[in-house]
């Protein structure tokens, strides 16, 4: 296949986004997803069901993540983020964190200058 | 298996919400997720219905995009379906546009002229009021007796308003011009709902007055006007449309001069039917009085407004009782019935069972169109059998497919119908161009949101009818045949239903076409009772005496046989009369048509004299009872016998008229209305009229006898009111040209109709021949000829057509009804009419059967058999 370039899906929602982050590490099922999202932003992201499937449809669909033989059992799938999700997450983080630093240099934002 | 809790029950009764497919794919997850989320927090109810108002929220919000998106993959889906097969998809698209866009185009004439309420408030509310002949739509003049009756008794309308021709000429400013003008009672304009565009209608003062200048005056004679409104069309002839028209004078023949003080709508010239009138003047009627000798004159037209919630029915409860002077047919003792009738059904008349026909002919075009798009569908689904049975397998719910057939069906319908929109906004000025002009209200017709809801609908329910035809065939296939591996059905049974019924539809237009072919060849040939070949019609104005010299002059003219004055043939011209007694009998006769003419107008019509003779100079003058001439009808009715010769009528007690003459009938009303009784007097000796055209006989070219016809009627009265000189042969054609038009649209439509189904039937036959090469290969194999085959598939063409023929017969016979009213000079189920259309049916079928029946007998066996 050839190369994609990944910041064509930019920029991401933040909850597309946060569910790449939770995948970032490994590979999980929804309700870990769920729970790992809730955790990581100390229950600010609050995703459901319905949003949650919705975008793994998306995901899996744009080939960002792949379901999981290993972790899959009959009532549940698990899934990974692919080489180009992770360059996609990859670059949204980036993207984001230039938007951190514009701010910071504009002083809008307090903090060191990477 | 112990029933499942609550929640969970409830949890899966909203993943409904979701489609199938998404479903299919995440519902098991999404189930057991949420119940790891319930459990989680089970022991603190707060939570739990935090959790829940969140999760059904969110399902709810969710549910719609994922619908949207599915609905967005099947179009993207479609669109890439349509273009791998580019063939049958343009000829699909193409046929669609073609019948929704003639659908779209023709219901914009027919909505416009039809169904439109007229341009006035409530106008739907209008009535006319008059008596109603048996057998005939638009109600007849009201006398005045019978308008004063009327107005006391009718309920359920509070003012009728009534308008009595009156012809006027107009010589200043501008060219000569001779007008009908409409005297109206003083409520007309309210209740017709209308007011000036410029300046005002008349003051009751003028309305008095006009009631005072009749004042002594037969019921005929009119004083001239003193106020006038003009139309909109004679306001731009007179004054070019320029608002100093509000006060100017206008000068009439015979140099009375009338104030014009207003100007009225173009609704006026199009939506009052035969009161519209090229100016208006303030006609308040006198009290109901009996006219000397006892003759009455018939020239009011009659309007109502029903109140609200009247119903026309109610009204004609209290119509029924208002006594209508009891006439004598031969019949019996018939009395003409008076009857209100919506007033937008007088103004469109009888173009409402023309364009009606017109309608269901381009709605039949639309069925085998949409036969033939099902037909092109069915075939693309069987030859997706293989496709469709792999994507069930893997797990394609049966409504998932479904939907996709359903959204390649409409995607089909939406282009071929937008397609078919533009195709109908070019169209329809077209038809409005092409139009004879004696179709009312074209003023109105254009392609409006009206057609576009109509196209919209057509399309939408064309896709969903086709779209489920075939997925519903196609689930048929779905389950993979074990032993072949793939599905070779023959041409499904509904695709032959669908070829038949495209040649019975055809077939019916076909009939509708031909009889129209032969209505127009009979009217063609239709007795006239008269030879309007090389004869000029012209209108001639002036006294009686000038009018006898310009005759004089005009037969005078080298190339002209002879001239008469009389009423111009074909224009319903003539006067109706009532009253006339035989002598001996006390009931009255029923109305004539009157026609008062100078000796050579029926010569110069050669008109077949029966018994007696026609006018001769010696009939000029004298005393004694006037002679006239009478049809054959009247001969008939009045005397019993055509030997009526010598016999006499009484018109009043003092009038005798004696008859010289029986002639055989003239076609004065229409071409195809059967001649009533008719009655020619002298023009010198008739005490009722005068009369104004010319009939002129001409041994060579009519048209170069106008131009010295012209100056003659000009040097008479320079004044003269040019209405036109031209040959009668013109206006046979202008009252042919409704029914030529609907005619040449019709057999547009039928020759449509007849080329898509033989595509059909081609489609269906090419395609069955493929399907059953390996057959003809083992059969060439077995010592079949290219005969034998050729007959076989033959044969398959030839049984559609043959049961295409007898339905759309037994269909054609079935609405020979609709037909009967448009057809003249042959029957509706005229067996020569059906078997020439069933005959071109079947060979056209049969055609369209060669084609494939060559390539077929043209196989070679052995690679036919290597294909299976």
């Amino acid at each position: 296949m050839a190369e994609r370039d990944a910041t064509a899906l930019l920029p991401l929602t933040p909850a597309v986004f946060h569910v790449l982050l939770s995948l970032a590490d490994g590979q999980k099922h929804g309700y870990a997803v769920l729970k790992e999202v809730e955790h990581r932003t100390d229950g600010a992201v609050l995703l459901s069901t319905g949003t949650l499937y919705g975008i793994v449809k998306r995901l899996l669909a744009d080939g960002l993540i792949r379901e999981s033989v290993a972790g899959s059992d009959d009532r549940r799938r698990a899934y990974r983020l692919t080489a180009f999700g992770r360059k996609v997450a990859l670059a949204e983080a980036e993207r984001l964190r230039d938007l951190v630093l514009s701010a910071q240099a504009k002083k809008l934002l307090a903090g060191a200058a990477v | 298996m112990p029933r499942e809790p609550f929640h969970r029950r409830l949890f899966r009764a909203l993943l409904r919400l979701f489609p199938a497919e998404f479903r299919g794919d995440f519902g098991e997850q999404m189930a057991a997720d949420f119940e790891d989320q319930r459990r989680e927090v089970s022991a603190q109810p707060r939570e739990t219905r935090r959790l829940w108002f969140r999760t059904v929220l969110d399902l709810a919000a969710r549910a719609p995009r994922e619908h949207l998106d599915a609905l967005w993959r099947d179009v993207v889906y479609a669109l890439r379906s349509l273009r791998r097969h580019k063939a049958s998809t343009a000829v699909a698209v193409f046929s669609l546009a073609i019948g929704i866009g003639l659908n779209a185009a023709v219901f914009s004439v027919v909505h416009g002229v039809l169904w439109r309420e007229l341009p006035f408030p409530d106008g739907d509310r209008l009535v006319q009021v008059g008596t109603l002949t048996p057998g005939e739509q638009r109600p007849g003049m009201l006398e005045d007796v019978a308008y004063h009756d009327a107005a006391q008794r009718i309920q359920g309308i509070a003012s009728l308003a009534g308008a009595a021709f009156l012809p006027v000429t107009i010589v200043e400013p501008g060219e000569p011009v001779l007008f009908g003008c409409s005297a109206v009672t003083a409520n007309f304009f309210d209740v017709v709902g209308t007011s000036p565009i410029l300046g005002r209608t008349f003051t009751p003062a003028e309305y008095a007055q006009a009631l005072g200048d009749r004042e002594g005056k037969g019921p005929w004679e009119r004083p001239s006007p003193r106020v006038m409104m003009l139309s909109h069309a004679l306001w731009l002839r007179l004054f070019g449309g320029s608002p100093d028209a509000v006060g100017t004078l206008v000068t009439l023949a015979g140099g009375d001069r009338v104030e014009v003080v207003g100007v009225a709508g173009r609704e006026l010239e199009s939506s009052l039917g035969t009161i519209a009138s090229g100016c208006w003047t303030p006609g308040e009627l006198p009290p109901p009085r009996v006219f000397e000798g006892g003759s009455r004159f018939w020239n009011l037209s009659v309007l109502g407004r029903l109140e609200p919630d009247v119903s026309i029915h109610d009204v004609q409860a209290g119509l029924n009782l208002v006594e209508i002077e009891p006439r004598w047919t031969p019949a019996g003792d018939e009395v003409p019935l008076l009857r209100a009738v919506p007033l937008r059904d007088v103004v469109v008349g009888e173009v409402r069972t023309q364009l009606t026909l017109l309608f269901g002919a381009v709605v039949c075009v639309l069925l085998v169109t949409c036969a033939n798009v099902a037909s092109l569908l069915l075939a693309r689904a069987s030859g997706r059998r293989d496709e469709l049975a792999t994507r069930a397998a893997l797990g394609a719910t049966r409504g998932r497919l479904v939907r996709q057939s359903l959204t390649e069906a409409l995607v089909m319908s939406a282009v071929g119908g937008a397609v078919g929109l533009f195709l109908a906004l070019w169209t329809v000025p077209l038809v409005i161009d092409w139009a004879p002009t004696n179709i009312p209200r074209l003023d109105g017709v254009g392609v409006n949101w009206r057609t576009l809801l109509f196209s919209t609908t057509a399309a939408v329910v064309i896709g969903v009818c086709c779209g489920l035809l075939s997925a519903l065939t196609a689930r048929q296939g779905l389950a993979l045949q074990p032993s072949s591996g793939r599905a070779t059905p023959r041409v499904g049974g509904l695709r032959q239903g669908l070829v038949v019924a495209e040649i019975a539809v055809a077939l019916v237009l076909v009939v509708g076409a031909t009889l129209m072919v032969r209505t127009v060849r009979a009217l063609g040939t239709v007795d006239l009772g008269f030879d309007p070949s090389h004869v000029i019609s012209a209108v001639l104005p002036g006294t009686p005496q000038e009018q006898a010299a310009a005759i004089e002059r005009v037969k005078a003219l080298p190339g002209v046989v002879t001239a008469g004055v009389g009423g111009g043939p074909l224009d319903g011209g003539g006067m109706f009369l009532g009253g006339l007694t035989i002598p001996g009998d006390a009931r009255e006769l029923d109305t004539v048509r009157v026609q008062p003419v100078t000796p050579g107008y029926l010569e110069a019509l050669s008109v077949r004299v029966l018994a007696g003779r026609l006018f001769e100079e010696r009939d000029l003058a004298g005393d004694g009872p006037s002679p006239i001439v009478i049809n054959r009808t009247t001969a008939r009715q009045f005397f019993g016998d055509i030997d009526a010769l010598d016999r006499t009528l009484m018109n009043g007690q003092t009038d005798p008229q004696i008859v010289v003459g029986v002639i055989a009938d003239l076609r004065e009303a229409s071409l195809e209305a059967e001649p009533g009784p008719g009655i020619y007097q002298v023009a010198t000796r008739s005490r009722n009229f005068s009369t104004s055209d010319m009939v002129i006989k001409v041994d060579g070219d009519p048209d170069a006898l106008i131009p010295p016809i012209r100056s003659i009627v000009r040097s008479i009265d320079p004044e003269a009111p040019f209405r036109g000189i031209t040959p009668l042969q013109d206006n046979i054609d202008r009252e042919m040209a409704p029914r030529h038009f609907v005619l040449q649209l019709i057999g547009l439509f039928s020759a449509l109709g007849l080329a898509l189904a033989v595509i059909g039937v081609y489609g269906v036959i090419a395609e069955s021949v493929t399907q059953r090469v390996p057959e003809i290969g083992v059969r060439m194999a077995f010592g079949a000829t290219t005969g034998n085959v050729m007959r076989l598939v033959l044969r398959q063409g030839w049984r559609l057509a043959v049961i295409g023929v007898l339905l759309g017969l037994a269909g054609a016979a079935a609405l020979n009804g609709t037909m009967r009213a448009q057809v003249y000079g042959v029957g509706t189920l005229d067996p020569v009419t059906y078997a020439v259309a069933a005959l071109c049916l079947i060979l056209a079928t049969v055609a369209a059967c060669l084609i494939p029946a060559r390539r077929a007998a043209r196989l070679d066996p052995v690679a036919a058999l290597r294909a299976e």
